[in-house]
């Protein structure tokens, strides 16, 4: 299974550090902004992702997140900058709802699952289809079978309970992930293995030249599928709305 | 010297309320419990008049306005309430005990451990800062003289003191007294405790979920970096969702309660959080948080309407506000500022309510935005929220040349822009406008929950899509009524209202239709016949439930159904022989077969024909011809006949009638249309119901203000004592309906303004005089403040606030009332 996950080494992401201290030969480049979201069931490491990919850390998640935290994250790949804007969605179910809030208009998504939780691979798959029937049509989405050191024997020491704990063959998620056109990677968030290489596969399936212009093209709205489900889309006025103040 | 303050006093089992006519002047509520005395004034006029004497030595004098029989009538129904609240009185003292302010003012002095986590941990910012002590030694004057915790008597300047920021030992007993929790306490005594006991050691999803979250709530909070802190959160979330099960546990609860924990005690905070979650912010943290979604529609609509240029300018760049506002309003702004703002921004919400929510929020994006009209994605709005929170208590004008203007934080600004340039944001315009949308957003989460539903089904065997959708609303309108609860995403369906379910989509499977109720044949047939309906669908439901669950999901439904439509002949025939072949050994016994002649016969009930008689005759006769002989069993035992499924299907396929019904007859008698008027009571109805009453409830607690506000035309030809029912769902109607009842009424009544809804022993027998006077018995010599050794810039901080806010009335700067004797005169 390595194979999936090391077939990028060629052509790297390298972070670029905190806002603060760009170099000023990157100042001139302006930064290709790409919108990211991870969605995942409850407690399959999406936090620990961002926190690995962001901050080469692993620790408890301390932030206290109401429905998405937002993180960002500069990277160079070859002769681009390129700035991830990532929404960490929390993971109640009731939450659900609100989460198109956090999908629309995104270029990239993260699709987290436990390798050794069967039933966060359907909650993986049902993300799969709302985001490919409600997020922008071109959506890049990646599916990541996280905690693989809870199945992999990292030295030999360890093997006895290694493989019994693995729910989701790897071969099945792949397949999956195939059929449906999605990256497809195996992560561990704790031991930091196969996490850059989700963003940096994403960063080269984007179709970057085209998001050169100051704004990505934006994608015209979905007749409000794809937003907050109540909330009024662009076109629409709210009743009883004024038409006092400028409308410039 | 004696003021005069015209208003509305209300009755009611429990308590005795009264608002001025401005809604502002006074305001107090007052739960019989707490009166010791109470005495008619004869006076020499035909003014009736009461003199009230309260636990805390406060005497009240109410003059009521009205006909004499009207006020007998009061007098009557006050003795009688008082009666029952007897009971009460005697836990008043031990209550007490728990109440910081009555140790407070026994010895300010002393160290008193009574409140929250703070007391051990610390209270968040600079108590120097923060002029904690002064502020305290005004709430000790003004509680001295204007009554306490159950007792105290709201006069404008108690909200000028709430908003210059309560002092942190008292400000949980605030906190309580404005929401109302405090009265909930107080009622529900032991609730509490006996909840924690009944549950010890259980666990649910909500406990998981809590577990989750508690380390991450307020982490930088020294108590929640402990076991002792962890576990008083742990218990307060936990106890909660055994209180509302429903409701259970949503993230955001976790910060407002280790918040609130902060400054009350556990059941303080306990009671504060069911205010919170049945009344100030319905639905917020419910299961589809359809309260959240709304307020988000109004506080868009409100940025639309205030601030066009802004609003069109994230329209322009496509960001939407929720992104950043709405943890505001579900953290109640306490994940978003630094705390001791925070706190500052709660005092003012369980005062005034959640007008405050959109009062701030509204005020935060006015004062950035020039900035905000910069920004072009979701990431630059955050940011610049983020740093204009981090930046709260530095000068909102460093530059100017004005000393005192520099003083003034961006905290300052903030408060000053919210109450003042937003002060038309009143709690009705709240109310209406979550009337207006309720509906719509309803539907939407409705219609968003379907669409993600339907997707998820794996097999939508050849339904088309519109049949699909039937089918779901079906599922869930079916679900609804049996339940008569909120639906969840992962119910499965009971055999009870499987029967309803299939009922509502093929004729035959109507339990209830003419020919089981009517006289065609005699009761007893009827009945007998009728189950045998049961029976059959029960096995149709075993069958569907393929997970042998004892649940269909919709997935087994729309599975099952797809079978039946869409199969053949020979597999609807090979349905029927499993549905009968109850013990699943591959033969039909002789009681089998008979069971399958009466299934026939219940479903062609209602065919006019009489073929369908003798083909279910036939059948009977062949079935048992055909039968296969079982050599070895006891020949001469009849209960040994058996009939295979080839058998079976000759039978069957002998039959022209049976033929012609598994080939198609059977299938058509699913029906996927919607009647319109079925539709119209579906789910989003019931949905918009419960809303309607959250709104009520809400409306309910300003309702007084309502009814003010209506009746204030009106007194002049209503000079009678008004009074009007209140009941659960009519409250609205009935505040908007008063000035035009002229009757004089008092009613017993299930609900009240003030009452908690689970506290139904203390209904409201309620009284409302339209044209009530109060008269204010004024201290002579006006305390004055700064008295003593604090330092001058306190002094001018207060009076800088409390001169920004008494904008409220009309620019005229209110006098401070303190009171030793308080005196409602209600004259004629
Ligand atoms: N062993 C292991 N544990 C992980 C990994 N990623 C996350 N976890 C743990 O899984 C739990 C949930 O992680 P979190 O990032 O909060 O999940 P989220 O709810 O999807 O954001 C935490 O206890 C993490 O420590 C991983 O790669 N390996
Ligand atoms: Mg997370």
């Amino acid at each position: 299974m390595s194979n999936i996950t090391r077939q990028t080494s060629d052509s790297a992401l390298t972070l670029v550090g905190g806002e603060g201290n760009q170099g000023s030969q990157q100042q001139n480049i302006k930064p290709i902004q790409v919108k990211l979201v991870l969605l995942g069931e409850a407690a399959v490491g999406k936090s620990s992702l961002v926190l690995r990919f962001v901050n080469n850390d692993f620790q408890e998640n301390k932030e206290p997140t109401i429905g998405a935290a937002f993180l960002t994250q500069k990277c160079r790949m070859e002769d681009k900058v390129l700035k991830f804007e990532i929404w960490d969605t929390a993971g109640q179910e009731r939450f659900h709802s609100l989460a198109p809030m956090y999908y629309r208009n995104a270029q990239a998504a993260v699709v987290v699952y436990d390798v050794t939780k069967a039933a966060s691979l359907d909650k993986a798959k049902s993300w799969v289809k709302e985001l490919q029937r409600q997020a922008s049509p071109n959506i890049v989405i990646a599916l990541a079978g996280n905690k693989i050191d809870l199945v992999q024997p990292v030295d030999e020491g360890e093997e006895e309970s290694a493989n019994s704990g693995r729910q989701v063959p790897t071969e099945e998620a792949k397949a999956y992930a195939n059929e449906f056109g999605l990256l497809f990677f195996e992560t561990s968030a704790k031991k930091g293995v196969g996490v850059r290489e989700v963003f940096t596969e994403i960063a080269k399936k984007i179709p970057l030249e085209l998001m050169m212009s100051p704004r990505p093209p934006r994608q015209v709205p979905y007749g409000g599928q794809n937003q907050l489900p109540g909330l009024p889309t662009g076109s629409e006025q709210i009743a009883g709305g004024t038409n006092g103040g400028c409308n410039c | 010297m004696k003021e005069f303050l015209n208003g509305k006093l209300q009755l009611s089992e429990g308590y005795l309320t009264f608002v001025a006519d401005d809604a502002k002047s006074c305001s107090f509520i007052l739960p019989l419990y707490t009166v010791r005395r109470v005495e008619r004034i004869n006076s020499r006029t035909h003014n009736f008049a009461l003199s009230i004497l309260n636990w805390h030595q406060m005497k009240l004098t109410l003059q009521i306005n009205g006909h004499k029989t009207v006020c007998e009538k009061f007098c009557n129904t006050i003795r009688d309430n008082l009666k029952n609240q007897v009971r009460h009185m005697k836990n008043l003292r031990s209550f007490l005990s728990t109440c910081f302010s009555e140790a407070l003012l026994v010895d300010p002095k002393k160290d008193i451990s009574i409140g929250g986590l703070g007391l051990i941990f610390g209270f968040p910012g600079d108590i120097k800062k923060l002029r904690d002590r002064y502020k305290t030694k005004l709430w000790i004057e003004y509680l001295q003289t204007n009554g306490r915790n159950l007792t105290l008597i709201k006069f404008p300047y108690f909200s000028k003191l709430v908003r210059v920021g309560l002092p942190n030992k008292l400000r949980g007993e605030i906190w309580e007294i404005c929401s109302g929790a405090i009265f909930l306490r107080f009622v529900n005594d032991g609730m509490y405790e006996k909840l924690q006991k009944d549950n010890a050691g259980k666990i649910s999803l909500s406990t998981e979920e809590i577990e989750k979250d508690l380390n991450r709530s307020l982490p930088e909070y020294a108590a929640y970096q402990t076991k002792e802190g962890i576990n008083t959160l742990r218990r307060v979330l936990t106890a909660y969702s055994w209180k509302d099960p429903e409701l259970g546990y949503c993230q955001a609860m976790n910060i407002v309660a280790s918040a609130i924990l902060i400054y009350m005690s556990e059941e303080q905070a306990f009671w504060t959080l069911s205010v919170l979650c049945d009344r100030l912010i319905p639905g917020y943290y419910s299961t589809s948080m359809y309260g959240a979604i709304l307020d988000q529609i109004i506080f868009e609509h409100y940025v639309q309407n205030k601030m066009p240029i802004l609003y069109e300018h994230f329209q322009n760049v496509d960001v939407q506000l929720s992104v950043a506002c709405l943890p505001w309003f579900l953290s109640l702004y306490i994940n978003s500022m630094p705390l001791i703002f925070a706190f500052r921004v709660l005092d003012c919400f369980f005062m005034e309510g959640p007008r405050v929510l959109f009062q701030i929020g509204l005020a935060i994006l006015k004062i950035n935005g020039d900035e905000l009209l910069t920004i072009t994605d979701d990431g630059q709005f955050i940011h610049v929220l983020k740093r204009y929170f981090s930046t709260l208590d530095q000068p909102a004008h460093p530059n100017n040349k004005n000393q005192k203007i520099r003083e003034i934080t961006k905290f300052n600004e903030l408060m000053v822009v919210a109450f003042k340039e937003f002060s038309n944001i009143t709690t009705e315009s709240v109310i209406e406008l979550r009337k207006t949308h309720q509906l719509k957003v309803v539907h939407n989460i409705e219609s968003f929950t379907k669409r993600g539903q339907i997707r998820n089904l794996k097999d939508t065997s050849k339904f088309s899509k519109n049949e699909i959708s039937i089918i779901y609303d079906k599922f869930y309108n079916a679900q609804f009524y049996g339940k008569q609860k909120s639906i969840r995403n992962d119910s499965r369906m009971d055999l009870n209202t499987f029967y309803r379910f299939l009922g509502s989509i093929t004729s035959w499977a109507k339990l209830d239709d003419e020919n089981l109720t009517k006289e065609n044949g005699s009761p007893r047939d009827n009945q007998g016949r009728r189950l045998v309906g049961y029976e059959l669908i029960h096995k149709l439901f075993i069958h569907f439930d393929r997970s042998q669950s004892g649940g269909l999901t919709l997935q087994d439904v729309v599975f099952g159904l797809g079978n039946i439509i869409f199969g053949d002949l020979m597999s609807r025939i090979e349905l029927f022989f499993n549905l009968h072949d109850s013990d699943k050994d591959g033969y039909l016994f002789k009681e089998e077969i008979l069971q399958m002649s009466e299934s026939f016969l219940f479903i062609f009930r209602n065919r006019q024909d009489d073929g369908h008689l003798g083909s279910v005759s036939n059948f009977i006769k062949n079935a048992f011809e055909y039968t296969d002989s079982v050599g070895e069993i006891n020949e001469n035992d009849e209960h040994k006949m058996r009939m295979s499924l080839p058998s079976f299907r000759m039978v069957i396929l002998a039959d022209g009638y049976l033929e012609e019904f598994f080939d198609s007859g059977f299938a058509v008698t699913f029906q996927f249309i919607e009647p319109t008027e079925e539709r119209s009571k579906g789910l989003g109805r019931e949905i918009f119901n419960a809303l309607m009453s959250d709104g009520m409830r809400l409306a309910e607690k300003f309702g007084k203000k309502i009814n003010n506000a209506k009746s204030k035309s009106h007194t002049d030809q209503n000079n009678s004592l008004n009074s009007k029912r209140h009941s659960t769902t009519s409250s609205v109607q009935s505040a908007s309906s008063m000035s035009s009842n002229n009757k004089t009424e008092i009613n017993n009544s299930n609900n009240s303004s003030l009452i908690p809804r689970n506290n139904s022993q203390d209904s409201f027998i309620s009284v409302e005089s339209q044209k009530s006077l109060l008269k204010i018995q004024r201290n002579d010599s006006p305390i004055s403040f700064g008295s003593d050794e604090e330092d001058d810039g306190l002094m001018q901080e207060v009076d800088r606030l409390l001169n920004e806010f008494s904008i409220d009335e009309n620019g005229k700067k209110k006098k401070k009332y303190f009171l030793h004797n308080l005196c409602c005169i209600v004259v004629l």
